[in-house]
């Protein structure tokens, strides 16, 4: 057997002929499973929606309700100007950011303080949607360029709602 | 697996389409599964004796090509790979048919034989196979047909390896056996 008919055993391999095109349910599947897009693509446009309305947010609360407001620039804490922060520097200003007096927020109106939270929650999500398709291709300039943007689009966010909130405590007279 | 080497199309056409693929042109894996269906739906098919499962196996084998993809390093031809993703989705979609039935493998979906659409020469070979118990069957259709090496097999069955040596034996000694009774 393993003589004699092992190349006959070999043209098995030659295949048999589906009774149907099995493509287009599987041109189906696949297309609802990218949903059009990759991961990384919706993680994108996600961060956009959130720092958008994250900056919307902070400068609505500033230019309705609180303009001319002298405190403001007492208390704002400066925004990330570079493009190329340390990842030491930036660990150190988000958690500066993130451990802000619990008034920063609370100081918003609930709706608005809702919406960042939210905000902020898609910015995170999005951190980690990128990290996860960086951990397949850690190469990828543009993914790694995206983490970059997205890391700062959450501290600028971060901040807007700092200086929101310290103009609003100010504005109380707190 | 050292010789499933599938010739599907050229290595460097092949591996274009893979690139392309890899970067989510859909019409680029579109050829790749033009080339190897009729492949994958033979292995599927001889695996799990039902041309609905074959056909569902067959499907769910490119779906989870597409997804890993990305991981996909070029290390074996693209058709090898995905014989090795078929033939974990057939022998998976088995091993639920067991749990759920609780029983033996279902050993052909009507009372007839399974006729497979190969050339007439080979007819009596893929008779004689299908009429083999399950566990030489499965090791001879995934090392004796697709040449997958036996710690391959071993891993795909849930078996020792040195098992999957003996199972190969016995097929080929029952399958000379019958061969040999018919051509007489």
């Amino acid at each position: 057997m393993a003589d004699s008919n092992e190349p006959q055993l070999r043209q098995l391999r030659e295949g048999i002929r589906p009774s149907r095109d099995l493509w287009p349910d599987i041109e189906k599947r696949i297309t609802a499973r990218r949903s059009g897009l990759p991961t990384w693509v919706r993680a994108a446009a996600l961060v956009v929606l959130a720092v958008g309305a994250g900056v919307w947010i902070g400068q609505s609360e500033r230019t309705a309700k609180l303009a001319g407001n002298k405190a403001e620039h007492a208390v704002a804490p400066p925004i990330m100007a570079s493009a190329c922060v340390s990842e030491a520097q930036y660990r150190r200003v988000r958690t500066a950011l993130l451990s802000a007096p619990a008034g920063t927020l609370a100081a918003l109106p609930p709706e608005s303080r809702q919406r960042v939270l939210s905000s902020l929650a898609t910015v995170h999500d999005a951190v980690q949607d990128i990290e996860t398709e960086l951990e397949r291709d850690s190469t990828n300039s543009l993914l790694q360029e995206l983490l970059l943007t997205t890391c700062q689009d959450e501290t600028r966010v971060l901040t807007e709602v700092q200086i929101a909130g310290s103009a609003e405590r100010a504005g109380r007279g707190i | 697996m050292n010789s499933v080497a599938v010739e599907g199309c050229n290595p460097e056409g092949e591996l274009a389409l893979v690139v392309r693929a890899q970067h989510g042109d859909l019409r680029a894996f579109e050829k790749l599964y033009r080339a190897y269906v009729d492949r994958i739906y033979g292995l599927c098919m001889r695996l799990v004796r039902n041309t609905a499962t074959a056909e569902d196996c067959t499907q769910q084998a490119f779906v989870n090509a597409w997804t890993a993809l990305p991981e996909f390093k070029a290390r074996s031809s693209f058709g090898t790979w995905v014989h090795r993703i078929a033939a974990n989705v057939a022998l998976s979609d088995r091993r639920k048919v067991v749990r759920v039935s609780q029983g033996p493998l279902p050993e052909q979906e009507s009372s007839g034989p399974v006729i497979f659409d190969t050339p007439m020469e080979v007819h009596d070979i893929e008779a004689a196979i299908q009429a083999l118990p399950d566990g030489a069957r499965d090791v001879l259709i995934l090392c004796g047909i697709y040449g997958f090496s036996h710690a391959e097999v071993a891993t795909m069955l849930g078996i020792a390896e040195g098992t999957c040596r003996a199972q190969l034996h016995r097929a080929r000694e029952l399958l000379r056996g019958r061969l040999h009774l018919e051509g007489n």
